[in-house]
């Protein structure tokens, strides 16, 4: 599993010899940063974790940090998007208006219009358990790890773009750099060390919500427990496991 | 080939070479299969039916090809024998081949290279979390705990800190102009209408700053933004006593960390060092401020400060009952007390508790500095500001500006209001 | 009102991907005219049976081309035959199309056998390719010749389903696409076969009529009156189930054909219903009606079947295009609409896709230089001694 990292193992081993503390072990592997669930301390194990998202789209108020936080996190070339924000505007007469920031920096603006009630809808890859990508790609490039993540191996990747029209959601594009499909991985490389998803790290208002569904104490959980919620395209089969609390009708 | 079957000479040595290596070929497999059921060797669906149909082809030549042929048959399908069989070798070649190429680690979680996953985690985080930025910034960082940004991550504003961190002269981005601010607080019919948001236009002519380009940094500390750097405030809201700002007016170079020698509670008394005097001399001096002065908790991360005047809530103490010892509060019976039973205790009853009412009530904070004369220079005007009103002084002055203060409530007021304290 | 989701208005399969199903199309046709004669022994079919399949061949070597321009990583295309993920649509490709790749290959062995031993019987480089592809067996004799064409009958046989398999297979991979109701329908299986067919009776119509026209050489009469009957009924049949595709989504007006048919309307007004149903369908239609109807003078009626297998060519390119591409301009918010218009000299552009497209004609040509396309009697008897 951890094999990029001879640290992770050192450290292990380590924690296993001294039967110590998870505190111990932060004070010896400076280079890491330190997590921020205390159950992920040690070296990951994908079989106790089950990553699940929430998105509160009553709480989002559009300033897209995620946007931003998720291009410098994973250099995302700009117009491609692993995340972005949408805002709904339904107006008087009904019809529906939606638009997303596409400018550099993501900043909304402000639309006149005759406006009957308005909204924001962050969106991501829904990391769907049924997921139609990972079914339509034809050389197993595209994956669902044990914890609950659709990722793309990037060196297996032939590039055919069949997982591009194949996802629902439009989640997923080609990446200029190298020609293969790239999506939201959920910051793997950040939930596996113990931090938060960079989008939900800097979600001011907290309309991101990222947990371990196999944890019962985990927020999410209680979340999902508590809120009634909604996936998006359920006629789709894939069983999306990003949950939508507030979800306006309008919202594909 | 030839040789085999030249003169219809029946089976020659080609055909059952070609015969076994075709069954050979079937059962391969199946027999590499099972005899590798630790798992090491994937036998794919291509490799089984390459082989299979690869080896009957062979197999077929092979049984084809050691006919007795005659002269007189109709069809002499010798020739075609080696193509054949080149094709059935052709088969299993690439799909045999093709199995040399699979990733060692392909399919030992599922259909996918199982390297993969842990590639995927090799790459380092940028965006390190709070608790990263408090070890080095704790006093920022618990101001900024305190306050209304309180849930925003550092990185939301300062974008991620991992060059910072490895070297602290890459300066993490500060989005000190107004555009930064407004990202979030600009107002937007889709945002959610408790969140606070404003039209700059709106709010600068509400709080009368001229200069539309000016920074949201002049008056909020983006740390601290519920506190006001300058005192700009209609006085409405009292606020709450846990930043540094609050008692420590001004600003100063340096770092902002708490001395060990600093209190942890404050009181009353820090600020209203007079007021607080004068009570211990009045009929109520054992009561706590906090007891008619209530903390009503507004949002999460705001709340005020009332006095109830109600005459109701004097009553609570004060009602004449038959249950109260001798040593409780002298109680009244309000229907008896007062001609006008409506009226507020307070109106005849106010040198009990403090003295004239309209007198300035705060003074600058009276209570141990860390290092002399530390913290409390005094910044300059932002010269940007536009003219003050005379209710905007420089902030020592604004502690105490009894001129501008609106006229203490005459008793008349509503009974049943909350008032605030500026 | 009008929205995509950021992502769509990067279009990810390009030309290539219209030309793809265009030429592997060409390639199932081709195959059943080559079977009509090796199969069905359609003896109208003779004179351009090898044609026919040399055509096949031709066209099967160079369709994987556009995918692998196309492809982003084309290095690693040989990754859908070592780790093939059958689960997905794309994953068969690589073998059913090797697989039918192995089975023309044979079969034109057997076809140019006769040739190949005619040119091996000479001397010089030439002689000794052909003596190697010969795998060293140059015995020729009536018995072989019977052989040969019991062999070329049962491949051929096996071959039908692997050419329906392999392009309506890539119907299949649309038509499968659950997110995308353009594409989303069981029909494309059969639209895509029925449009192979049309494609495929088309161009070796338009060819044959375009090498006897530049050689001068006499068309065979029955050979064309055959061939425009069948291009006849395919097209019918094509443009049949293409309408009733149409027409059944428009008619049960579900919720998809409020944007399907502001699709339609506001960006693929020309290319879907001006050309693909109105100019490319309906002319060649009443052509190859009036051919068949009515006794027209052999120039007239010629000129009637080379330019209805011409407009017909063209009719399933668009069709791919309006495929492919119109199924891309929707997006999958079903909001609005994103724009594609091929660059021309870029990586995946119009030029390429011209070369692309007329490589396999120019081998074809050098293949004619190499074996007969032709019956013998076809080349010795040009037009003008025919008067």
């Amino acid at each position: 599993m951890s094999r990029d990292n001879p640290c992770r193992w050192s450290r292990r081993e380590l924690l296993q010899a001294l039967s110590a503390g998870s505190g111990l072990l932060l004070l010896h592997c400076g280079s890491q940063p330190p997590g921020e669930r205390q159950a992920q301390r040690g070296a990951y194990d994908w079989n106790k974790h089950f990553w699940g998202y929430a998105v509160d789209t009553t709480r989002c108020i559009g300033c897209c940090a995620c946007m931003r936080a998720c291009r410098r996190e994973n250099d995302v070339p700009l117009t491609y998007y692993r995340t972005w924000v949408e805002r709904y505007r339904i107006l008087k007469d009904d019809r529906v208006a939606v638009d997303v920031a596409t400018n550099d920096e993501h900043i909304f603006s402000p639309v006149s219009g005759d406006v009957k009630k308005a909204f924001f809808v962050p969106k991501l890859c829904n990391h769907c358990s049924k997921s139609v990508c990972n079914q339509v790609c034809p050389v197993g490039a595209s994956y669902y790890t044990r914890d609950g993540v659709v990722l793309v191996d990037t060196k297996w990747c032939i590039g055919c773009g069949y997982c591009v029209q194949a996802c629902p959601y439009g989640t997923r594009y080609i990446r200029p750099a190298d020609h293969v499909a790239d999506k939201c991985t959920l910051c793997y490389h950040r939930i596996t060390r113990g931090l938060l998803p960079a989008c939900v790290e800097v979600c001011p208002t907290k309309a991101r919500i990222f947990g371990d569904l196999k944890d019962p104490k985990d927020h999410l959980v209680t979340l999902l427990k508590q809120r009634r919620y909604r996936v998006l395209r359920p006629e789709m089969g894939t069983r999306p496991k990003c949950y939508y609390l507030g979800l306006e009708r309008e919202v594909i | 080939m030839k040789t085999s079957s030249s003169t219809g000479s029946g089976r020659g040595i080609f055909s059952w070479l070609l015969l076994a290596a075709g069954v050979a070929f079937v059962i391969t497999p199946f027999v590499l299969a099972n005899a590798t059921t630790s798992g090491r060797v994937e036998v794919s669906l291509p490799m089984y039916a390459g082989m299979v149909l690869g080896g009957l082809i062979l197999a077929g030549v092979g049984l084809l090809s050691g006919r007795r042929t005659s002269e007189d048959d109709l069809r002499d399908y010798r020739h075609a024998y080696p193509m054949l069989a080149l094709v059935g070798l052709i088969i299993i070649g690439v799909t045999g081949a093709r199995q040399i190429f699979v990733p060692p680690t392909y399919g030992q979680y599922g259909h996918y290279r199982g390297a993969a996953p842990a590639e995927a985690r090799v790459r380092k985080p940028r965006h390190l979390g709070q608790q990263q930025c408090k070890e080095c910034h704790d006093d920022i960082g618990k101001l900024h705990d305190k306050d209304a940004h309180g849930r925003v991550a550092c990185e939301t504003c300062h974008g991620p800190g991992h060059k910072h961190k490895a070297d602290q002269n890459n300066k993490l981005t500060e989005p000190r102009s107004q555009e930064g601010c407004l990202v979030c607080h600009r107002r937007l019919l889709a945002r959610p209408p408790a969140f606070p948001q404003i039209r700059v236009a709106d709010h600068y002519r509400l709080v009368g700053v001229k200069n539309m380009k000016l920074a949201c940094v002049k008056c909020h500390s983006p740390h601290e933004p519920l506190y006001m750097d300058r005192d700009l405030r209609k006085a409405r809201l009292h606020p709450l006593v846990h930043r540094c700002r609050d008692c420590h007016p001004g600003r100063t170079n340096r770092g902002l960390q708490r001395p060990k020698t600093h209190p942890a509670i404050f009181e009353c008394s820090y600020c209203h060092k007079k007021r607080v005097a004068d009570f211990a001399s009045r009929k109520h001096k054992k009561l706590r401020c906090s007891t008619c002065h209530i903390f009503v908790k507004e949002t999460p991360f705001a709340g005020r400060i009332v006095r109830d005047t109600d005459r109701r809530f004097c009553l609570l103490c004060h009602r004449k009952a038959s249950f109260r010892s001798a040593s409780a509060a002298p109680g009244i019976d309000p229907k008896t007390h007062m001609d006008a039973p409506k009226t507020a205790c307070i109106e005849c009853h106010s040198d009990a508790i403090h003295g004239d009412i309209s007198a300035p009530t705060r003074e600058p904070a009276q209570i141990p500095r860390p290092a002399p004369g530390a913290p409390a220079t005094t910044a300059p005007r932002p010269a940007a500001m536009a003219p003050r009103p005379a209710a905007m002084a420089p902030r020592p002055a604004a502690m105490a500006p009894p001129a501008q203060r609106p006229a203490p409530r005459t008793p008349t007021a509503p009974a049943g209001s909350m008032e605030t304290h500026p | 009102m009008n929205f995509v989701f950021p992502n769509e208005p990067h279009v990810v399969w390009s030309v290539m991907i219209v030309l793809y199903p265009f030429m592997s199309g060409l390639v199932s046709g081709a195959f059943i005219v080559a079977a009509m004669y090796y199969v069905f022994r359609q003896e109208a079919f003779k004179p351009i049976a090898r044609f026919a399949l040399a055509s096949t061949l031709v066209f099967l070597v160079f369709a994987p081309l556009p995918l692998l321009v196309h492809l982003g990583n084309p290095a690693r295309g040989g990754n859908i035959m070592i780790t093939p993920n059958f689960t997905s649509a794309k994953a068969g490709f690589g073998f059913i199309f090797s697989g039918f790749m192995l089975l023309v290959s044979m079969m034109a062995w057997f076809v140019f056998r006769k040739d190949l031993l005619e040119r091996a019987r000479g001397k010089g480089p030439l002689a000794l390719i052909s003596r190697l592809i010969l795998l060293l067996d140059t015995r020729e004799s009536e018995a072989t010749r019977r052989a040969d064409d019991r062999v070329l009958r049962i491949l051929g046989g096996i071959g039908i389903p692997l050419a329906i398999l392999l392009h309506g297979y890539v119907g299949f991979m649309f038509g499968s696409l659950k997110a995308n109701p353009w594409w989303s329908t069981p029909l494309m299986f059969v639209i895509f076969v029925f449009s192979a067919l049309v494609s495929g009776f088309a161009v070796i119509t338009f060819h044959y009529f375009l090498v006897s026209w530049i050689n001068r050489w006499k068309v065979d009469s029955g050979c064309v009156q055959a061939l425009s009957r069948y291009l006849w009924g395919f097209m019918i049949v094509a443009v049949g189930l293409e309408l009733l595709e149409l027409m059944s989504i428009a008619y049960q007006q579900t919720a998809e054909w409020e944007v399907l048919r502001r699709l339609i309307e506001e960006r693929l007004w020309i290319s879907y219903v001006v050309l693909q149903f109105g100019l490319l369908a309906l002319v060649p239609f009443l052509l190859l009606l009036t051919n068949t109807l009515l006794e027209l003078p052999r120039r007239i009626s010629r000129l009637l079947v080379w330019l209805a297998a011409a407009m017909l060519l063209l009719q399933v390119l668009v069709m791919r295009w309006n495929v492919v591409i119109g199924g891309q301009l929707l997006s999958k918010s079903f909001r609005g609409f994103t724009s594609y218009m091929p660059g021309l000299w870029e990586k995946e552009g119009l030029f390429v896709g011209v070369i692309i497209f007329t490589l396999p004609f120019l081998i074809l040509y050098g293949f004619h230089k190499f074996v007969h396309l032709f019956p013998d009697d076809h080349q010795a008897r040009p037009r003008d001694r025919e008067a």
